[in-house]
């Protein structure tokens, strides 16, 4: 999947979910729509490139200066194309107690990589993560939206294994309504009630103006 | 003092857990939204400031980890405010070691739905945000889920059970910014800027998001209310201690048999949360030390920790604090001067940069660290490292700074031996080797599924 940076366009769900957004901040503070329309924006594009932070800002319409701060400053947005599976090792204090570092070593040495870089292949991008608030499920990872966690080295091998042979999800409706969240639409299958939470109620994407 | 284990699961997780406990039905059967409609139509208090009393009858305090009394900070909205009030929760929980508040959106969030409706009512707003950091994305999800549930059951909307009061509720995502846990912060955040701290004053209640008088409450603060609005505050007051009232969630980490969230009465010892709710150390693994309210509060030895009741008070008499309710569980066998590094990486990586001592001083302690478990520091490093982490504290915008000196400050006046051995072996005595209890290499270790939903099923 490729997409032409210089030639963006919102999904029909984007367009609408962006319409409702509008709703719920003041008319005069739509400041406040960075945030959302940038993750929204990274999930439609993949990444957060020069041409889709002057995009967002022409979308709300706020000043470019005022998407690229944001942009900068917060974590989640990747400012660089990553791979299809995006790997975020927590390695904070209770991760670390549990082992974190032994699997960020082990998934160094599996993919040939440092944290931080990406497969040639395009196909991994590990990283180092700071507490995502799995401490009790210690140690764990982030793979896209999906959190893996009580994590063994045999585990990590399995996962990388059905990763690589998983094909991409293309996007879908709830994915692009829910907004947020890290990387491409790329979701895992759906494994368990919390990634169902949506099914069967109104997305907020299609309830616009309806409040 | 046996403390009785009665306040268990009582306000929060007040269902069986790992039971589909999150969706309106599910709610409905807990007497959900009855306080809600009560209170909007029934005239179960006579005016929003009878419920504000309520709350500060309560002794409720602010879940999120500075512990300032809840009912309080509601008073202190002005009487003739600017804009219409806004009641913001905070739901960036990036404390690490802290995993409670997760809970409460993905296992129960209309009543944290509920919370805010009856918060909204007591002091006066229309407009509610829920600020989830960007990294949650099933709790998000669930409480996007939940949101919807609630306006299409007319339990959030224009004129509420015909009672004319209107509650709009908002669920917004951060982006990855601890900082943003800092309630100006994250009101900077939600306006669509870098979350930086605000100097204060003017405080969030006479100027806060969007330049409107605001309410910053943690998400476990706001789920009480529920309950505290239902059942009074003597009722709440039924647990916990004089100054520490009620319950109180705490997310257990580290070499623990059952990791996890538990419900207790504020005052129930340590040692027996320890004991009974987490089943004790993982076999062969003795407790070192103990990092009771999230990775900010200063770090206690095992001798310590095992006199430590889970309150304000008691934690005060021990030196150090309650915090978030994260407690962090140390084991034999684990170096703490890597433990520090690992936490002063963190304090490095999200110092916001405003303030001086914060945005230098992170990475100057932590590189001092580094040094030592490397084996290269130098004469004096230890006490260099002291001083510039109490040069750190109270010199800045918010309390990030102070979050990074305190824990470094406490590893050393708790350990300060395996510094020292540090600096004198030229080396980490344990060799920067992992503790033994960490049985990864190879085969993995046995699967504990504290939460089927994360089960791991690629």
């Amino acid at each position: 999947m490729s997409i032409d940076h210089d030639n963006l366009s919102w999904s029909q769900p984007a367009a609408e979910r962006l319409e409702w957004l509008r709703t719920r901040y003041p008319a005069d503070k739509q400041r406040a729509l960075i945030l959302p329309v940038l993750h929204m924006a990274q999930r439609e594009f993949g990444w957060v490139s020069p041409q889709v932070i002057q995009f967002v800002a022409a979308a709300i319409p706020v000043p470019t200066i005022q998407v690229e701060e944001v942009a900068c400053f917060y974590t989640m947005y990747n400012r660089k194309p990553i791979g299809r599976w995006h790997l975020q090792v927590c390695h904070n204090i209770s991760c670390s107690l549990m082992g974190a570092e032994i699997v960020l070593e082990h998934i160094e040495g599996k993919l040939g990589i440092k944290r931080g870089e990406t497969t040639p292949d395009g196909e991994f991008t590990l990283m180092g993560a700071e507490c995502l608030g799995s401490c009790g499920t210690a140690p764990m990872m982030q793979v896209n939206d999906h959190y893996y966690e009580n994590l063994g080295l045999s585990d990590v091998d399995e996962l990388l294994e059905k990763l690589k042979n998983t094909p991409d999800i293309t996007d879908d409706e709830a994915n692009v309504a829910f907004g947020p969240g890290s990387g491409p639409s790329r979701a895992l299958p759906q494994n368990g009630p919390a990634h169902e939470a949506g099914a069967g109620v109104v997305l907020p994407g299609h309830a616009a103006g309806g409040h | 003092m046996t403390y009785p284990i009665k306040g268990k699961d009582q306000v929060l997780l007040n269902f069986e857990r790992g039971t589909t406990s999150w969706p309106l039905d599910s709610y409905l059967t807990r007497a959900g939204y009855e306080t809600a409609k009560e209170v909007l139509t029934g005239g179960k208090y006579a005016t929003p400031a009878d419920l504000v009393t309520t709350v500060k009858d309560s002794g409720l305090r602010g879940r999120g980890g500075a512990g300032f009394p809840t009912g309080l900070k509601w008073s202190f909205l002005p009487k003739e405010p600017q804009g219409p009030i806004q009641l913001v929760v905070n739901a960036d929980e990036s404390e690490p070691g802290t995993f409670k508040d997760r809970v409460i959106m993905e296992e129960n969030p209309h009543q944290l739905i509920e919370g805010c409706v009856l918060s909204c009512w007591a002091i006066k707003s229309n407009s509610c945000y829920i600020y989830i950091r960007g990294e949650y994305v099933p709790a998000i999800k669930r409480m996007t889920a939940a949101v919807e549930e609630a306006y299409a059951a007319g339990h959030l909307g224009e004129d509420i059970y015909g009672s004319g009061f209107t509650c709009h509720v908002t669920v917004h995502s951060g982006a990855g910014a601890y900082i943003c846990g800092e309630e100006t912060g994250l009101i900077e955040s939600l306006e669509g800027k870098k979350g930086q701290p605000r100097i204060k004053p003017p405080f969030p209640a006479v100027y806060g998001v969007f330049g409107y008088p605001t309410i910053v409450n943690n998400v476990e603060s706001i789920a009480a209310v529920t309950y505290i609005a239902a059942a009074g505050a003597d009722a709440y007051r039924q647990w916990g201690t004089e100054k520490s009232a009620g319950t109180k969630l705490f997310s257990v980490s580290g070499p623990v048999k059952r990791p996890g969230v538990y419900e207790v009465a504020m005052g129930y010892p340590f040692k027996s949360l320890l004991e009974n709710e987490c089943g004790g150390m993982l076999d062969g693994v003795a407790l070192k030390a103990l990092i009771v309210g999230g990775s900010s509060v200063p770090v206690v030895n095992a001798e310590t920790a095992l006199k430590i009741n889970m309150d304000y008070e008691s934690c005060a008499e021990n030196d150090t604090l309650l915090g978030s309710g994260g407690v962090i569980v140390i084991g034999e066998g684990t170096c703490m001067v890597r433990a520090l590094m690992t936490l002063l990486r963190f304090y490095h990586h999200e110092s916001c940069g405003q303030c001086t001592p914060c945005r230098e001083g992170t990475g100057w302690i932590e590189r001092i660290v580094q040094r030592i478990e490397a084996g290269d520091a130098k004469p004096g490093d230890i006490d260099e490292l002291y001083r510039i982490a109490d040069n750190m504290e109270l010199r800045t915008i918010c309390t990030l700074a102070d979050a990074a000196a305190w824990p470094t400050k406490s590893f050393i006046d708790v350990f300060r031996d395996e510094f020292e051995a540090h600096v004198e072996r030229g080396g980490c005595p344990y060799d920067n080797q992992f503790p033994d209890h960490l049985n990864l290499r190879g085969g993995g270790k046995p699967q504990r599924h504290a939460d089927p939903e994360h089960a791991f099923i690629p």
